[in-house]
């Protein structure tokens, strides 16, 4: 195979793949307004979900060094003990929380701060802070709604103590209240359910247009008639499906563009990140589907069973790769499942950049497993076809 | 006179059905072939295997002296192919056709934007070469779904029923040009229709295939003769064929159409 040729042939079929898509304008303007439709859908459905959550690492720091400090400390522990919910992870410093919370590793944490003891024995209000991570925010509402009742209980404890001890000349609010809660987010600005759901749906519609795509288009050709003159003419098959591949890969691209600016224009979606960056994962990410969907095409003895076969892929994707739901209200057996697809990352990568404003640092786990993913279905998927359709 | 397509034993199987059943033709430089034969007779799969689309199960076939499987480059760049659908894409115009196809045969820009003009106007579509191919009449999209093979100047022509479900003018403008093709540019053309009149008019030699096989072979007024005087190309036709109406095996059509016709090799 002569390289040179091999890429213009690639890009004479990618050319002719964009000119067709750019002149189908019906199709052009639905592959846009679908995601952006569910967009407004679930972000007006589901403004603040607060579902149960399972086995949630949520980072706790002691900064205090009196007593009242680890006190707090053994009590939230204690709290915790049998909590299902939560499950708490030891932290040093509130730098390395937000580093783990970026990094996905815990998803919230609780900083006793370094004056505790001090503000309570000066009879001054205290307060214990609660970090949480925006790009998700039913995930937030729970660890905050949670912690919050926990320090709120511990606080009243507190303030009867103080009742019974009727300690003269306190400041009437610090008998009421001796511990405050604050909530802060890691990023300045905070984010809503819209921050959360345009990625994922962003990522959906990579997905549900890349899984289908090279499948669809060779189905399509093969009905229309034109399939057979691509291939009576001189040119190679890995051609054939790298060139639509690339004229998939590049609509995807400029269609994800495109819906990010309308979410950020009409539903005032935050986006921190680089945009560069979140062209490669939209890249990766298309890639990576387009490789299933090669596979898939190819195993399948009919055209009907291939649509069978991404249908049952496309669904569960849909609803266990954090598109709508946080992974983490799920149970646990799903959690796993959810770690096995392409999808979870892609929409994983799109929030830590979009939402927290990460760098290529933040998101090099996804983007490898992705480029796996990409490169190991491809490989695959390339012979199989071939082995497919000379039968 | 060398031979533009040789075939020995060719043959063609899906499963259990055997589509072409051990085959032997020559088609002579610069000669009109007829390949007639029933529905379901074997004529297209006949065609997809010399075109490179299909593999044989057993035989061999060559193409302008290449093997159809071992050497399917060259023969794809030798041939040019008329089939029943129109190869086009519709959102694009004709010129933007020609110019993915000759592009894809590796022609340069210069000769492709002469050939498709000089083509164009020898089908009377130049004056739409700006318009989509999907606003074109079935009588003009048959006319570029010829000159889009013709786009790279093949040695060989295979045409899959060109004139199928057109109007009596453009049929016969269309077989004036198959003619002119032959008698000016010496291709080489194989031909298939269920129009024997057409295949009489134009074929130097005809092959009748029924069942898989060649059943005769001959020139077409020796095909006549052989029937009686004053017979038409119908009648031998008939005699050879029988009256029995026959159906595309659909089972096994369908099982080989199942997959997608990716033929040939990386």
């Amino acid at each position: 195979m002569k390289p040179l040729k091999t890429i213009e042939e690639i890009l004479t079929i990618a050319y002719k793949d964009l000119k067709e898509f750019q002149r189908n304008r019906i199709g052009l303007i639905f592959s846009i307004i679908m995601p952006v439709f569910l967009i407004a859908m679930f972000g007006y459905m589901f403004p603040s979900s607060t579902n149960t959550v399972h086995d949630v690492p949520v980072g706790i720091i002691n900064l205090d060094n009196g007593a009242y400090g680890q006190q707090f400390l053994d009590m939230i522990h204690q709290a915790l003990t049998n909590s299902s919910a939560f499950k708490l992870v030891d932290v040093e410093t509130v730098e390395d929380a937000k580093n783990m919370i970026l990094a996905g590793s815990i998803k919230g944490a609780v900083v006793i701060n370094e004056n505790l003891t001090m503000s309570l024995l000066t009879n001054n209000q205290a307060k214990i802070t609660i970090l949480n991570d925006p790009t998700n925010t039913a995930l937030s509402a729970a660890i905050i709604q949670g912690f919050s009742a926990l320090i709120n209980a511990i606080s009243r404890q507190f303030a009867y103590s103080l009742i019974v001890r009727n300690i003269p000349d306190a400041n009437p609010q610090f008998i009421l209240q001796p511990i405050q809660v604050d909530v802060q987010g890691i990023v300045e600005g905070g984010g809503s359910y819209f921050d959360f759901v345009a990625p994922g749906f962003i990522g959906l519609g990579v997905m549900m247009s890349g899984l289908t795509a090279v499948g669809v288009a060779l189905a399509r050709e093969r009905e229309i008639g034109t399939l057979d003159g691509l291939l009576m003419a001189p040119i190679s098959r890995v051609s054939i499906i790298l060139g639509k591949t690339l004229a998939q890969t590049i609509r995807n691209l400029l269609q994800g563009s495109l819906i990010i600016v309308l979410a950020i224009f009409v539903f005032g979606v935050h986006v921190r990140g680089s945009p560069f960056l979140i062209a490669i994962i939209l890249i990766l990410g298309t890639l990576s589907f387009l490789g299933i969907g090669i596979v898939a095409t190819s195993i399948a003895r009919e055209q009907e069973s291939a649509q069978f076969i991404l249908g049952f892929l496309q669904f569960p994707m849909m609803f266990l790769s954090g598109v709508l739901f946080p992974v983490e209200q799920m149970p646990l057996p799903l959690q796993y499942v959810s770690k096995v697809l392409p999808l979870t990352y892609a929409v994983d990568a799109l929030r830590k950049v979009m939402v927290l404003g990460v760098d290529l640092s933040g998101v090099v786990v996804e983007l490898l497993l992705l480029v796996i993913i990409s490169v190991v279905t491809i490989a695959l998927g390339v012979p199989l076809f071939d082995r497919a359709v000379r039968k | 006179m060398s031979n533009a397509i040789h075939t020995e034993d060719l043959t063609k199987t899906f499963g259990n059905f055997v589509a072409v059943n051990g085959v032997y033709f020559d088609v002579s430089q610069g000669e009109i072939f007829g390949l007639l034969g029933p529905n379901g007779a074997g004529k297209t799969t006949t065609i997809k295997m010399l075109c490179t689309l299909l593999i044989p199960t057993r035989g061999k076939a060559e193409v302008d002296g290449f093997d159809v499987v071992k050497e399917a480059d060259e023969v794809r760049k030798k041939i040019g192919v008329v089939t029943e659908k129109l190869v086009a894409y519709d959102r694009l115009t004709p010129l933007e056709n020609l110019r993915i196809f000759g592009r894809l045969y590796e022609m340069d820009s210069q000769s492709l934007k002469q050939r498709s003009e000089e083509l164009l106007k020898l089908v009377d579509l130049w004056d739409f070469r700006k318009t989509r191919v999907g606003n074109f009449s079935s009588g003009m999209r048959q006319r570029l779904n010829i000159v889009r093979a013709l786009i790279h100047d093949p040695e060989i022509i295979f045409l899959d029923e060109p004139t199928i479900g057109l109007d009596p003018t453009t049929a016969h403008n269309i077989r004036e040009l198959v003619k002119r093709l032959n008698s000016e540019e010496k291709k080489t053309i194989l031909l298939t229709t269920h129009y024997m009149d057409e295949a009489d008019r134009l074929s130097n030699r005809i092959g009748i295939i029924d069942y898989g096989k060649i059943i005769a072979l001959d020139t077409p007024s020796n095909l006549k003769a052989s029937v009686g005087q004053d017979a038409t190309l119908e009648d031998a036709f008939i005699k050879l064929t029988g009256t029995k109406i026959r159906d595309e095996p659909i089972k096994n059509n369908q099982s080989h159409r199942s997959r997608f016709h990716f033929g040939g090799r990386f």
